[in-house]
């Protein structure tokens, strides 16, 4: 029925670029009702991090907001510089929302009605005490039961901090003592060392010392989690270009395709097919992030995420054509998803692994990606080019399994 | 009509420890209709396959026209290759399996244009045009997968089993096809394991087998 046709071949090139639009919009088509799902579940997920930014928006310090937030009560008995400076400590905290100086009644009153979540005293004659290391009595803590979870987070904070203290009240207040067991003048002695011993004490805590590493997590929590999300999303495409490649692999079908377009062709309709997605469930959120004011390094964001993306495609594209049943391919590539989310960071913070398990994890494709995103969201927007190049890394070796084992030979 | 000659010399193939192809020869002159007969797994689709440049061979040369089978891109261009397997979406609606297939090819849009206006006016398949691959008989499929072999006007045409599962109708008009194509030039290769059918299409068939090949009279079987 093609004898009639005008003999006109077209050039090669060109051949191939219908080709592959022909083969993309046909995968497209095929599979435009899950699209469209996945559309909707991208904006969703754009919705909440649109809400996310406006929640934050007249903070400090964006990006860094805690979650967690509690009220304390301080009963100071001593009414020494002791308690105005911690009254003043506790004010900077930015997840002590309130810090109110009361009698231990009152405190006790706002405990109970839920007001505070911790209630400080500081017993009589506590700074002179300090003095001479012989405290009589001790701090009053009193913990509200009906936040637990505040209450627990707050006790282990004070926990780490009062180590530290005695650790550092130990060396540096020492040496004041032995001043004034050595006859030197008390009063002086007491007056110059106090305030370098105070100094040193506050440089050493600074104001979030434990803010990023103990348990005070929920604000880095919600942003690991909308990190984690967007990555999966980013590598879900790949997994889909997998599940085209086993599908097509040593197929008459497949065959057919490498006659009518090439290898080329037949390998990048997977790969365009796959971005496309990606696009449909990662673009929506990323510019959304970006209107929400939480992240400024949209294309280098989006960037990174597309490594992401096309580090696993291309591994996919290689074990796709590996000569094995395709349910056990698949397999694999499910777990090689898997071991990637985990060493990358997604499911479970990078910071919290084992030693010798960091330094591996740091070199898979999925952990730059985390790192950036993560941090770009945390610290409100901004990003380091060697994050950039970092994730762009990967895409080195995968390509070069893609190009030795992903191929459509004859 | 072209004078053009398939040459295929020493052509050998293994799988693991089977010898599939075991150093075959053979040539074949434009304009004629070659026959491959053999068991299963004797190698004849193996055969096809390489000729079709969609599988890789160990040993041996082959051309046509002056064009190595080597040289992929020329060589796809000139050739039709009608699988064993449909190998059609069965989703799609015949008349846009054609558009697919020839963009596929590479066509234009005016030459896309065309071959649906000539699928309109082909007994083999004007008449369910909008039926899906699916909704196709058996004999209707087979002349789909035929019609998209043609595509592209190949100067040689590799069919494998083109009519398995066809009903007698289909068979009659896809063999008045073939030998249409053969006057007009084309270089035509036939496996089958129907020899009746081999016998009515076929200026001379070949017999594999255990990969090598030996040559059976027309009209024997």
């Amino acid at each position: 029925m093609r004898e009639a046709m005008p003999s006109r071949a077209p050039a090669a090139f060109r051949a191939r670029t219908r080709c592959l639009a022909r083969l993309v919009r046909q995968e497209l088509l095929a599979s435009r009702t899950a699209l469209l799902a996945a559309l909707i579940l991208s904006l969703l997920l754009s919705a909440t991090g649109f809400a996310l930014g406006a929640r934050y928006e007249n903070e400090e310090t964006p990006g860094l907001i805690p979650d967690f937030t509690a009220a304390v009560s301080i009963v100071d008995e001593d009414q020494s510089l002791a308690g105005k400076l911690l009254v003043e400590y506790f004010e900077s905290i930015r997840y002590i929302t309130a810090v109110h100086k009361d009698t231990l009644p009152q405190a006790l009153e706002r405990l109970d009605s839920g007001q505070v979540a911790v209630v400080l005293r500081l017993p009589p004659d506590l700074f002179q005490e300090l003095r001479t290391g012989s405290t009589r009595e001790p701090l009053g803590l009193w913990l509200s039961p009906r936040m637990p979870v505040e209450s627990s987070l707050i006790k282990i904070m004070i926990g780490q901090y009062t180590s530290v203290f005695n650790f550092l009240y130990g060396h540096v207040f020492g040496y004041q003592k032995t001043y004034v067991a050595l006859g030197g003048d008390e009063d002086e002695s007491w007056g110059r060392t106090t305030n370098h011993a105070l100094n040193a004490l506050a440089m050493y805590f600074g104001r979030d010392r434990y803010l990023k590493t103990g348990e005070l997590l929920m604000t880095d929590i919600i942003f690991h989690v909308f990190a984690g999300i967007l990555i999966i999303f980013s590598l879900l495409p790949a997994m889909g270009v997998l599940a085209g490649t086993i599908r097509l692999a040593g197929t008459s079908y497949e065959d057919r395709l490498l006659l009518a377009c090439g290898p080329g062709p037949l390998l990048l309709y997977r790969l365009t097919g796959g971005l496309i997605w990606w696009a449909v469930l990662i673009l929506p959120p990323l510019i959304a992030l970006n209107l929400a004011g939480l992240l400024t390094a949209l294309i280098p964001m989006a960037a990174i995420l597309l490594a992401a993306y096309l580090t696993l495609a291309l591994l996919m594209l290689a074990l796709g054509r590996i000569r094995a049943h395709g349910v056990t391919l698949l397999q694999s590539g499910w777990l090689i998803f898997f071991v990637l989310l985990v060493l990358g960071g997604v499911l479970y913070p990078i910071g919290r692994f084992p030693d010798w398990l960091v330094k591996p994890a740091a070199f898979t494709p999925v952990y730059p990606a985390m790192q950036a995103l993560y941090q770009s969201l945390y610290q409100g927007g901004t990003m380091s080019g060697q994050a950039l190049l970092f994730a762009f890394l990967p895409l080195l070796p995968a390509g070069a399994l893609a190009v030795l084992l992903g191929r459509r030979r004859p | 009509m072209n004078n053009d000659t398939l040459s295929v010399r020493g052509l050998s193939k293994a799988w693991a420890a089977q010898q599939a192809l075991d150093h075959i020869s053979f040539e074949q002159a434009s304009g004629s209709i070659l026959g491959f007969s053999g068991d299963n797994g004797a190698g004849k689709s193996t055969l096809l396959k390489i000729l079709a440049s969609v599988l890789g061979r160990d040993q041996g040369q082959v051309s046509f026209g002056g064009i190595s089978l080597d040289d992929h891109g020329p060589w796809r261009r000139m050739t039709g290759y009608v699988p064993q397997d449909l190998a059609l979406d069965e989703r799609l609606p015949v008349r846009d399996t054609l558009k697919f297939w020839a963009a596929a090819r590479g066509l234009s849009k005016t030459d896309q244009a065309y071959i649906l206006q000539a699928a309109a006016a082909d007994p083999l398949i004007s008449g369910f045009l909008d039926k899906t691959i699916r909704q196709c008989s058996g004999g209707m499929a087979r002349r789909v997968s035929l019609i998209v072999g043609l595509l592209g006007d190949p100067r040689l045409l590799l069919l494998d089993e083109p009519f398995a599962g066809a009903d007698q109708d289909s068979r009659e008009m896809m063999i008045g096809r073939l030998l249409q194509l053969r006057s007009r030039g084309c270089a035509i290769l036939v496996a089958s394991h129907e020899p009746e059918v081999l016998d009515r299409l076929c200026d001379r068939i070949l017999v594999l087998k255990d990969g090598k090949l030996t040559e059976a009279a027309v009209g024997s079987n």
